[in-house]
């Protein structure tokens, strides 16, 4: 099996079979690009991806590697579901937020789009149902808005409603 | 982005500061080296987070903080051409409480106007109740000229607009500006407007106006029919047609481009409508919504010129006749709702002459004497059917020959539901989906019938409670095959959901369109005791089945 050498941005080089690399849209163009296709010696760097990170990646990679490839989402309406998720995925995502973030980040560094899918849908279940106020504590942020500014938001809020996608 | 080249390259830590790496000797920062939070996630991840949230978890998620609040309202977006979250949201500008009290009224524009010329989010989609202020102590002109400005502050992202004027009769010159100003329009809702003197709109008459889709049933628009383009991107129309304005020139012009039109009309002296004349060569969906009365031959010639029909929905006839389905071209017709009253074997024959019918709707069969008895006839293509009426429970069993691939199934009914519908339900073993309105009990009730139910999705509808609430009398009946719920109805006891979810262990998924919404903390309660089922709030709305416009 050919394999590809990935270096995280703390320096770890991790030998990974090209199929599983190939689940990743810009190491797949990169290798395309730069005619790496056959070259095994070659070092990929992947400066934005540390080796906490890019070890749970290629273990996601390799259970998903007979998936069939995810069209881009670009156009079209995003798909609400967030229960579609299968139970060695639920597994997978049981991490610290710390590192759910950094799988964001690097999902969509790397363009993986089952995995970018997986991680939205892991943390839009963590805010559902949730109020501002919990939202802020679970994600430890602060609130910056002028109670001019909430009360704002608020009152048009009330005056909205979703509506159906009307057609153009 | 960073490309390697194609030498390899050695990427070594600086250990003094492990916010720096060598790379062939080079010192870089490193692209992001403090621990990752929420708030470092960047706009556009965020906002595909938020793109998987319900409405009302978007709302909380807008008050977290401001840049929080700017991803979603999207301010970005509406600069390199995206969509925002916030673009699919209707604007409900409604100043009015109570007719008697206008001071109110008055208070009320001034708080809409006040925040609405400051605000940040651009809507593509409102609605307006003008309203008269007659007995205000401001002038029609002072509310006029703040509605219009408020408009004016969405006039480049409105898309579709729905204007109710309540008893006030709106100077045309508004109509005129508003036309002209919101050049993106492509919706316009006119029909809770009231129109006495119509409008001429000759000043506009060469102006092309972008809108599709036009709801006029009042007759607010009577355009110059040799020279107006207003209405040249018109394509679906709702309109009725009256004795005193037969919109002959309207639908004269319009006829050619048609794709969909709604018609409703008024009788004149004699008991007669006067359809137009014209051919509509792209026509494909025609909804009737006025009672049919007399012979139909010229309700039948009307339908003979539309050769691309594909969906039809037939308004009830006084005397009960579908013979004027003898003229529509049979080949194209895929959609048909129609009010048979009873349904004999002879009507029963008039719907069959469809071959590639997908979908059919049969409403009003209160009585079906013989049954539907024909032999030979199988809608084979038919993949979704709608009963209403109460008498079907008796024939469900034999209406199932002629339909053997059905997929949904929608039944009324005003007796309670109970384990025997189920059973002659669940021999569609079609089946993937069930609609039942009204009929609803107690979840006692409820739950004995699906028990028996092997259809997995189930759709709900009902206009009071979903549930009436009394104690047991036996333990509930577990419902092995549902998967899907969904309930329309005025609100549902809290104390409902626990015993229903429990007893429903496939259950993934459960939709609420409740007018009373079930509140924050009821919901944050199923969601934790529920993980496995995906819980969603949307906004109220009557169900709306595939065909009903009526």
């Amino acid at each position: 099996m050919p394999c590809i050498q990935l270096q995280s941005s703390d320096g770890e080089i991790f030998n990974v079979e090209f199929e599983i690399a190939m689940c990743s849209f810009t190491i797949k163009t990169m290798m395309v690009d730069l005619d790496l296709e056959d070259n095994c010696e070659e070092v990929v760097p992947l400066t934005n991806v540390d080796s906490n990170i890019l070890r749970k990646i290629l273990q996601w990679a390799n259970y998903h590697k007979d998936d069939p490839e995810a069209n881009p989402e670009d156009g079209k309406p995003v798909d609400r579901r967030t229960d579609n998720i299968c139970e060695w995925d639920q597994e997978f995502m049981k991490v610290d937020q710390q590192t759910l973030y950094g799988l964001i980040k690097a999902a969509n560094y790397l363009d993986i789009r089952g995995l970018m899918a997986l991680t939205c849908k892991t943390v839009a279940n963590m805010m559902k149902g949730k109020t501002e106020e919990q939202m802020r504590k679970m994600f430890n942020i602060q609130n910056d808005l002028t109670p001019e500014e909430e009360q704002q938001i608020r009152q048009e809020n009330e005056w909205c409603e979703e509506v159906e996608i009307v057609a153009d | 982005m960073f490309y390697p080249t194609k030498m390899s390259l050695p990427v070594v830590i600086d250990n003094s500061d492990p916010r720096y790496i060598f790379v062939n000797g080079v010192r870089y920062r490193r692209y992001w080296t403090h621990p990752v939070t929420a708030e470092s996630l960047p706009d556009y991840l965020l906002e595909k987070i938020l793109k998987r949230l319900d409405w009302s978890d978007v709302q909380s998620a807008m008050l977290v903080n401001k840049s929080w609040m700017n991803t979603v309202l999207g301010v970005q977006r509406w600069f390199d051409g995206g969509e925002p979250l916030s673009a699919e949201w209707r604007l409900n500008v409604v100043p009015h409480a109570d007719e008697n009290d206008t001071d109110y009224q008055h208070f009320k524009l001034e708080e809409y106007h006040h925040t609405l010329m400051q605000t940040r989010r651009q809507y593509k989609h409102m609605t307006i109740y003008w309203g008269d202020w007659e007995r205000c102590l401001k002038t029609n002109l002072v509310k006029d000229q703040m509605l219009v400005d408020i408009i004016r502050r969405f006039q480049q992202t409105l898309v579709s607009l729905r204007i109710t004027s309540g008893r006030y009769e709106m100077p045309p010159w508004i109509m005129s500006d508003i036309l002209r100003m919101c050049t993106n329009l492509k919706c316009l809702d006119l029909n809770g407007m009231q129109a006495v003197s119509r409008y001429d709109f000759c000043n506009l008459d060469t102006y092309r106006t972008r809108i599709n889709t036009l709801y006029d049933c009042n007759q607010v628009f009577s355009p110059n029919p040799n020279g107006s383009n207003i209405f040249a991107n018109v394509t679906t129309l709702q309109v009725k047609i009256s004795p005193s304005n037969k919109l002959k020139d309207l639908l004269h012009k319009l006829s050619p481009q048609l794709v969909q039109l709604s018609l409703s009309w008024e009788l004149d002296k004699k008991g007669q409508v006067a359809l137009p004349n014209d051919e509509f060569p792209l026509l494909e969906t025609l909804i009737l919504s006025s009672e049919r009365v007399g012979p139909d031959n010229q309700l039948g010639r009307f339908l003979q010129r539309m050769p691309q029909l594909k969906a039809l929905t037939l308004s009830p006839h006084k005397e009960e006749h579908i013979s004027v389905l003898h003229w529509v071209h049979p080949d194209s017709l895929r959609h048909l709702d129609v009010w048979t009253g009873s349904l004999c074997p002879k009507k029963f024959a008039f719907i069959a002459k469809f071959p590639h019918l997908e979908s059919l709707s049969i409403r009003g069969s209160y009585a079906m004497p013989n049954g539907p008895k024909k032999e030979g006839i199988v809608f084979r293509n038919v993949t979704r059917l709608a009963l209403f009426g109460h008498e079907w429970r008796l024939h469900l069993n034999s209406i199932m020959v002629f339909f053997p691939n059905l997929v949904e199934l929608e039944l009324e009914a005003k007796e309670t539901w109970g384990p025997a519908d189920a059973r002659s339900i669940s021999n569609y073993t079609s089946l993937e989906r069930l609609i039942v309105n009204e009929g609803l009990d107690t979840l006692e009730a409820f739950m004995e019938f699906c028990g028996e139910l092997k259809v997995p999705e189930l759709t709900v509808t009902t206009q009071s409670n979903a549930f009436v609430v009394k104690p047991l009398s036996k333990p509930l009946v577990q419902a092995p095959h549902i998967r899907k719920m969904s309930i329309y109805a005025y609100m549902i006891d809290p104390a409902i959901y626990k015993p229903m979810m429990q007893l429903m262990p496939k259950l993934r998924n459960l939709e609420l369109s409740l007018e009373l919404p079930c509140d924050n903390k009821v919901y944050r309660r199923i969601i934790a005791k529920f993980p496995l089922c995906d819980t969603v709030r949307k906004t109220y709305q009557k169900y709306k089945p595939v065909f009903d416009n009526t």
